[in-house]
Order: structure tokens, then C-alpha cells, then sequence
């Protein structure tokens, strides 16, 4: 079946501006991180993003811990804090692709959810708790 | 306005008649979307229906919403909703229940694009007829990402490029629509629907290759 199709795109891709918050901000590609054998008293969570779901959806961790977000999905996705209605001032990876990651320390209790700005009900939670004594 | 009530009659009736005829194996079969399929057959005939379905009420829907005609857009606004739902089971009960969790979403964003286009197009706004146009685009990466997560043997450009056929074939409807040039349209929806095969069998048969267990039956 053949499409009698004449029609421009218009496809200007509007990128949001980028708003980098905090720090402990680093973003990279995967083999790049090399953090994680630095052994301490900090420790280090994994998210994988993978079919556009952050897996797991929600941890706990005690104050201080480095979460690490991998995007595992051939598209861009944002951890950026808060929900797209109200985002948050902790942290914004901005967009990040395939094999890359996000990595942020989180220095205080209290429960931070996220979104991704390109897929709004992409959402996680991050509950920080205080470090056992 | 007045409408065209003969042509709106027919839609209808025959869409009464799509549901009646598929209601048994799809629409609203809870039956059907909660326990997997078996057969690969099943699932191709699944993804087939509910693709061709999806776009006879989308062009109800858009045709409605052209015709200023709110109750009406408002029904088939429902039930093409309730033919997302059923897509989403599907891809459940192939996937799983997070990757059914996650489509859904994704898959009503394409559908709220094209609303917005079609609004653009009754109100003449070409600024939003072409930021929509924009979003579809974008969208079809979006999916075509989707879709090689879930199955890796389904390259994302290949996908991506099949959706923005649909998202173009659609288009045209509601083009022609605007336009009242209803052969055309008719003729457009056809050609939209017809297409669907070339999304629905690719991934079927990848959904079969990558679960050989599961859909031992032909
Ligand atoms: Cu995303």
C-alpha cells in the first residue's frame, strides 16, 4: 500500500534548559564510574532505569548513601527531583541517554521523590533516613 | 453545526458492530487480557484488532471533535481509552505487569498529541498544529525506545519509523476531515488502519521469537 504522504516536519527538538543543581552532581558513562570501589563507611544504591520504570521504584537508605541511576533504555530520561507538577531544588540529572549514569549523595534525611522531565509518570522515591548510631 | 448525521450513523453503527463482533476475546475482556496467551496466533490476532480498532476510534473521535460535537467526541474518547487499556494488557501479560504499568502512559501521550493537533486544526492555530506535530515526532522515538527495551530484536529506529507512519496515516485523516473531503477521509482512515499490520505483526513476531516457551502453539 503505498502513502500519498507530502508533509514537513517540523520537528525542532526543544530542549529544556539545563538546571544543575548541587554538587554531587556527576554524570557519566557507566565505565566512567569509578567510585564504586572506594571502600568506606558510605555505601552505594543502584537504580536502573529500564522500559521507562525506575527499578526499584522506591528504596530506603541511611544518610550519606551515593545512589546511582543508570539508564538502561535507548532514550534520554531526567532523575530530577519533586513531581512535574512541583519539581524540587535537590537534584535535576537533565536528560542522559544509554549507558550513561546519575550519581547523587544524598546529606540529609527526608523523602525526595523524582519524575523524569521527558516522561512524566516515570516516577521514584528516595527516603532518606537518619545513619544508625 | 448540524454534522453529518448519515455518515456519523454508519460510524457508529459499524463500530458497535467491530465491539460486538470482538467482544468476546477483546474489548473489556478481562477474561482474555488477564490470562495470557498461549497461542501465538492469539497474540497476533490481538495486537492486529486492537491496533485497527485504535485507529477507527480515533478517527470517530477526531472526526467528532472536528464537528464540534462533544458528546460524541466524549464516547469515543471513552472507549478509545478503554482500547489503551486493553493494548496495555497485552503488553502485560507479555512483559509483565511494570512494563504494563509504564506503557499505558506512554501509549495515551501519542493519543493527547493528537487531540491537541486536531484542536489546532478546528481552531486554525498553527502554532499548536505544528508544536504537536513536533511532540508526535519526538513521541515515535519515545515508543520505538519502548519497544527495543522490551524486546531487544526490535531495533528503536525501525519502530520509531513504523509509529510515525501511523502518527502521518492518522494525520491525513484528520487532515481530510478538516478539509470535509470525507472520500478522501474514508479512504485515509483505510489506508491508517491497514497499516497497523505493519506494527502489530513485527512485534508480534518478536514477542514470539523472545518467549518461545510461552507461545509453544502456533
Ligand atoms: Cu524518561
Amino acid at each position: 500500500m503505498k502513502m500519498k504522504i507530502a508533509f514537513k516536519f517540523f520537528s525542532i527538538l526543544i530542549m529544556t534548559p539545563l538546571f544543575i543543581f548541587g554538587p554531587s552532581f556527576y554524570l557519566g558513562e557507566t565505565e566512567a564510574a569509578e567510585t564504586k570501589s572506594q571502600s568506606s563507611e558510605q555505601s552505594n544504591e543502584n537504580i536502573d532505569i529500564k522500559l521507562f520504570t525506575f527499578k526499584p521504584e522506591t528504596i530506603e537508605v541511611p544518610v550519606g548513601t551515593t545512589v546511582v541511576w543508570t539508564n538502561s533504555d535507548a532514550i534520554e530520561h531526567s532523575v530530577t527531583n519533586g513531581t512535574p507538577e512541583k519539581p524540587g531544588m535537590s537534584f535535576d540529572s537533565d536528560f542522559f541517554t544509554e549507558g550513561q549514569t546519575f550519581t547523587f549523595t544524598f546529606d540529609k534525611p527526608g523523602t525526595y521523590p523524582y519524575f523524569c522531565k521527558r516522561h512524566n509518570s516515570m516516577r521514584g522515591e528516595i527516603k532518606v533516613v537518619p545513619a544508625a548510631p | 453545526m448540524r454534522g453529518k448525521p448519515f455518515l456519523t450513523l454508519f460510524l457508529t453503527l459499524g463500530f458497535a458492530l467491530a465491539f460486538s463482533v470482538s467482544s468476546p476475546s477483546f474489548a473489556g475482556g478481562d477474561s482474555m487480557m488477564h490470562s495470557s496467551f498461549t497461542k501465538a496466533s492469539d497474540l497476533r490476532l490481538a495486537l492486529n484488532s486492537l491496533l485497527r480498532e485504535h485507529v477507527f476510534l480515533a478517527a470517530t473521535a477526531t472526526d467528532a471533535a472536528l464537528g464540534g460535537r462533544n458528546t460524541e467526541f466524549q464516547a469515543a474518547a471513552g472507549a478509545l481509552d478503554a482500547n489503551s487499556v486493553d493494548l496495555s494488557k497485552v503488553i502485560g501479560s507479555v512483559y509483565g505487569p511494570d512494563a504494563e504499568k509504564a506503557f499505558l502512559p506512554l501509549w495515551r501521550k501519542h493519543i493527547g498529541f493528537f487531540v491537541d493537533y486536531t484542536v489546532g486544526t478546528s481552531t486554525k492555530d498553527k502554532a499548536k498544529q505544528e508544536k504537536a506535530v513536533s511532540d508526535l515526532v519526538q513521541y515515535t522515538k519515545d515508543f520505538g525506545a519502548f519497544m527495543h527495551s522490551a524486546s531487544p530484536a526490535l531495533p528503536a529506529n525501525a519502530v520509531a519509523d513504523l509509529v510515525k507512519t501511523h502518527v502521518l496515516t492518522l494525520k491525513a485523516v484528520v487532515d481530510a476531515q478538516a478539509a470535509k473531503n470525507w472520500a478522501q477521509a474514508d479512504s485515509d482512515i483505510r489506508t491508517a488502519a491497514s497499516h497497523m499490520q505493519m506494527i502489530a505483526d513485527p512485534l508480534a513476531e518478536a514477542i514470539i521469537n523472545q518467549f518461545p516457551n510461552k507461545f509453544a502453539a502456533k
